[in-house]
């Protein structure tokens, strides 16, 4: 090992207790910012997941054009097989086919114009949380049975409840009369009152009967196992679906557009807080830097009296830096990828979180993932500040008289 | 008491004797004080600009209905009392900023397509500034009056559409008596709003043109009004509850729209997440500064105590010095933060950054907010953590042996 | 699709569907701007709310209201003799029809061919600026239960010329008594014919 980095090395151990303040100081400051990072896309995750599980999943097979014009006719042929092949080929069970239209639904006391869906009762519950939120009943069962599901609003308003029939009026495929008569067997409330007043679910096999589908519907649900996986999986789904070129695989940007641009939009005003947090960070880790090298000037002035270059000497100096950012580095990303993954496992809640979640069957813990990006980004910036820290310092020997320096207090 | 003046002049004194460090150590309190109390200010404006969007779309911060209008937004569930009436009534309960809507679901149809909307019957002057809509930004012109024959409408809604400025399209509602009410209307203004839900989902019209259109004379189904504070929405409430005994709802907007409300919850707790951040931050820097000065001092400290000065004595300077230093640093760094906010109050645009990193799209602008007990907390904290910061350093540098201190290297 | 109609004055009308088997029995009544449809498969008679008027007849190319409401054309427009031509020895009008400004009608004009014996040869729908969006025309015209009507009438969209909606009166008796129960909901649910 060259001369100069034993120096170094000696050096910084030489004065254990400062040294460590140093590092510490880096260490420190990097948990913080690992765990901060973490925290803040662990919360977007969580912020998608919440709204895309509710009912969107995360792609959408369909035909072109539906999600502009939702026209009956815009259909996925074979839609069920499709989700079997789906099913089978990506080994998941989190994908479902629906059918839909706007149709008039009737009670003794009402009319509505609402979304009428026809769902796969066995897959449903596993791509959309509204199964999970019935207040009344159960939910559908049997693909094929007249049964309904509605929401609480839509109930209050039809003046109806479990065990009551409704009235289907609408178009079929074909723009031929569908008619139906079905009973409510389920309630649900999701919290969101759009939901709870404009949709209701049936079983596909009755859908499809009813609306002459003639085995058509107009979407596949898929539901990732986490949301980072999603680019890879809408490759894998549209390579599957190659030969049918009648289809489209939409993300769930495509599909909920709004929600990406809200995130967005915090994301950059949260930037622009991580900058300042690492300007903060960085500078107390500058200014230890700063303070320790300036106040070993008496040290350098005998170092430098003794023979030692200017030159090498703030090589040296700069060399002892970047040791105790590495280990800043090393120690502060390591401990924050530690603590991250602890809270992966245990969660972390912010106060006020339990009221969102019970309110709206949200989860009420965050599990923030650990990764490359936020175990390294912040510690990487302190780095590369502290580097800068020791220019000063270092360049500022070349016009140190080793006499003088000796003299100083 | 005269020991107290002595450390005090010897504490200033040996301020500026080293002023490199003191100087140096002046910019890592100002600093950090600056960077927190910055941050703090942006993040409560981030949480603000939220929440005024989502008060701006509902609008308002307390709501009054018919009580089953929130469930069946239609014409049947129309405001009991008339809207001349509501004036009396607000004006006496001395409420000033207020409005009143025809707020009521409709289809608007052009010669090739129709949409499901929600059709607004304003007073356009009273609404002024109250809403997502700002007259000024909108394209061809806003409604003039209670009686104007045109229709406002998103520029996408036009665009879905396949409509423009100055064509006729038709809306068709129902009167009261489940009757259709339909009539054609010029588009005299296009808006934009943040979300295409909005600039799709709302038209207006003049709310004696929709009175008139839709059988009401007089009528409205939705009052709102604004208070001071949206935080503090109590007293309004409390004023307005004189018109539950007409048999109107009266709600705050927290319970019009409950998932804004859990929000604000929530972004509070994350606010607070952040705060707590930034203090260890700062705390670990100010520690780590404060520390290394003692340290760095050995041999001085060493000099003062075998020229007979009392180890007491070296404590109490130390601490006084530390105190100063903090007081001009605090100083300072809430001067700089009060001028970096000030000119930056309308509003920090950030997209330059969020294109940088390739997100783009959404432009945001943060505008901080500076609250005076958020400074007070701000400075509070650091003073007493300071304080206790130079407690330890300062007791062991009073405990130095005299010799061996100033024969450190 | 094959059905059975009885109309009353403006106002009363009442349809039946006889082909094809599936639809047998579907029925719709409309009495001025009010319209119900009654299908025996769910043995109720629903009313259509007016945020459904807009929605297609049957899948067709008219939409609810269109079949409803027919006399719109003469009280929401301001008429304007274009030409006056001849054919086969009768005289047909060219009349443009343009909505009022407050009229609840999406079309900038519409022109239409009639002739002198009041049948319609052609009614074009044109957009506002100018644009033909659908037309409907007669393509047979001759004698039917003691008149000169239409006998086949096709309605095509501009953009769509492959698909159109064709109307073909098969049979009809014209002047004839009809009691005004016939246009209630029970006959709609119970029909005696």
């Amino acid at each position: 090992m060259p001369l100069v980095v034993r120096l170094a090395w000696r050096n910084l151990w030489r004065q254990p207790r400062r040294t460590w303040l140093t590092v510490g100081a880096m260490v420190f400051s990097n948990v913080l910012l690992v765990f901060m990072m973490s925290l803040q896309f662990g919360t977007y995750g969580l912020m998608i997941d919440n709204t895309l599980q509710m009912f969107t999943g995360h792609l959408q097979v369909q035909a072109p054009g539906f999600k502009d014009e939702q026209k009956m006719r815009l259909v996925v042929e074979d839609v069920v097989a499709t989700a079997d092949r789906l099913r089978l080929e990506l080994q998941s069970d989190t994908i479902a086919a629906r059918a839909t239209t706007f149709a008039l639904v009737s009670s003794e006391a009402r009319s509505f114009g609402i979304a009428i869906y026809g769902v796969e009762p066995a897959y449903e519950p596993r791509v959309s949380n509204i199964p999970g939120l019935l207040q009344e009943g159960r939910y559908l069962a049997d693909s094929n049975a007249t049964d309904i599901v509605i929401g609480e609003t839509l109930a209050k308003n039809l003046k109806v409840g479990l065990g009551d029939e409704l009235t289907l009026l609408g178009s079929g495929r074909d723009g031929s009369f569908a008619a139906a008569v079905v009973t409510v067997v389920g309630v649900f409330r999701s919290g969101v009152k759009d939901i709870d007043r404009n949709i209701a679910e049936i079983p596909l096999g009755l859908f499809d009967d009813v609306f002459f589908m003639q085995g058509a519907g107009h979407q596949v649900v898929i539901v990732a196992p986490a949301i980072e996986q999603v680019p890879a999986l809408q490759m894998q789904v549209q390579a599957l679906l190659e030969d049918r070129p009648g289809v489209v695989v939409h993300d769930w940007d495509v599909l909920q557009p709004g929600l990406k641009q809200a995130i967005q939009a915090d994301l950059s005003s949260a930037f622009f807080m991580y900058a300042l947090l690492v300007i903060l960070v960085a500078f107390s880790v500058l200014n230890t830097q700063l303070m320790s090298v300036l106040e070993r000037t008496r040290e350098f002035g005998i170092t430098m009296s003794l023979g030692l270059k200017p030159g090498r000497l703030g090589r040296l100096v700069i060399l002892e830096t970047a040791i105790m950012g590495l280990l800043g580095l090393a120690i502060g990303a390591s401990l924050g990828f530690v603590v991250v993954s602890w809270l992966s496992v245990s969660g972390f809640a912010y106060p006020g979180m339990d009221e969102m979640a019970a309110q709206f069957n949200l989860p009420s813990r965050l599990y923030p993932q650990p990764s490359w990006l936020t175990s390294f980004a912040g510690p990487l910036v302190v780095f590369i500040f502290s580097l800068l820290s020791a220019l000063y310092p270092a360049l500022r020997l070349h016009w140190l008289h080793p006499v003088a320096a000796m003299r100083a207090a | 008491m005269r020991t107290l003046s002595v450390l005090w002049m010897l504490a200033y004194r040996n301020l500026w004797r080293n002023h490199r460090r003191t100087i140096i150590m002046l910019a890592a309190i100002a600093i950090g004080v600056w960077a927190m109390i910055i941050m703090i200010a942006m993040m409560r404006g981030m949480v603000e600009e939220m929440l005024r969007d989502g008060i701006e779309t509902l609008p308002g911060h307390v709501q009054a209905h018919h009580p089953d209008y929130m469930d069946d937004p239609s014409i049947s569930n129309l405001i009991p009392v008339s809207d001349a009436e509501l004036t009396t009534i607000m004006q006496q309960a001395g409420v000033s900023v207020w409005a009143s809507r025809v707020k009521v679901p409709a289809v608007v149809t052009s010669e090739r397509e129709s949409r499901g909307v929600m059709l607004l019957g304003i007073d356009p002057e009273s609404e002024r500034g109250l809403t997502f809509v700002d007259y000024d930004k909108v394209e061809g012109r806003f409604l003039d009056g209670v009686d104007d024959s045109g229709i406002v409408i998103g520029r996408k809604l036009a665009d879905k559409l396949e409509t423009g400025l100055g064509k006729r399209i038709v809306i068709m509602s129902q009167n009261p008596d489940n009757e259709i009410a339909d009539r054609g209307f010029r588009v005299v203004g296009l808006f934009d709003a943040n979300m295409d839900a909005i600039e799709e989902g709302f038209v207006f019209i003049g709310k004696q043109t929709a009175q008139t259109l839709l059988g009401v004379p007089g009528m409205v189904t939705e009052v709102f009004a604004l208070g001071d504070d949206y935080r503090n929405v109590d007293a309004l409430v409390a004023k307005m509850s004189v018109l539950q005994d007409s048999g109107i709802l009266v709600q705050p907007w927290q319970d019009v729209d409950t998932y804004l409300g859990a929000m604000v919850g929530m972004m509070d707790g994350f606010v607070l997440v952040w705060i707590v951040v930034i203090f260890l931050a700062l705390s670990f820097g100010l520690v780590n500064t404060l520390v290394m000065a003692v340290f760095e001092r050995v041999r001085e400290i060493g000099l003062m105590l075998a020229l007979g000065m009392k180890p007491s004595s070296i404590l109490g300077q130390i601490i006084l010095e530390s105190l100063l230093l903090l007081a001009i640093g605090l100083a300072i760094g809430n001067v700089l933060a009060w001028a970096t906010i000030k000119p930056l109050e309308s509003g920090i645009d950030v997209s330059a950054v969020a294109e940088g990193m390739q997100m783009m799209g959404v432009s945001s602008t943060l505008y901080p907010k500076l609250t005076m007990e958020d400074v007070v907390l701000t400075n509070v904290v650091v003073l007493v953590l300071g304080f206790f910061a130079s407690l330890s350093p300062a007791w062991r540098a009073s405990r130095y042996e005299p010799v061996e201190a100033i024969t450190k290297v | 699709m094959t059905m059975r109609a009885w109309t009353k004055g403006q106002d009363q009308s009442l349809m039946r569907v006889i082909e094809p088997a599936k639809d047998r029995g579907n029925g719709t009544l409309t009495d001025g701007d009010n319209m119900w449809s009654y299908a025996p498969k769910i043995n109720r008679v629903i009313k259509i709310p007016s945020s459904m008027m807009g929605q297609s007849w049957m899948g067709s190319d008219f939409s609810n209201k269109d079949v409803s409401r027919v006399d719109d054309i003469v009280d929401q427009y301001d008429h304007t003799m274009l030409s006056t031509t001849e054919q086969d020895g009768i005289t047909v009008y060219e009349v443009e029809a343009i909505p009022h400004e407050d009229a609840a009608v999406v079309w900038g004009r519409e022109v239409l061919f009639i002739r002198e014996d009041y049948v319609v040869l052609q009614h074009a729908f044109y957009d506002q600026d100018g644009e033909l969006v659908k037309k409907l025309e007669s393509l047979e015209i001759g004698e039917m239960g003691g008149r000169v009507i239409a006998i086949r009438q096709r309605m095509v969209k501009a953009d769509e010329p492959e698909e159109w909606t064709e109307v073909a009166v098969l049979s009809v008796d014209y002047d004839v008594e009809l009691n005004d129960s016939l246009f209630t909901q029970s006959n709609l649910r119970n029909p005696r014919n």
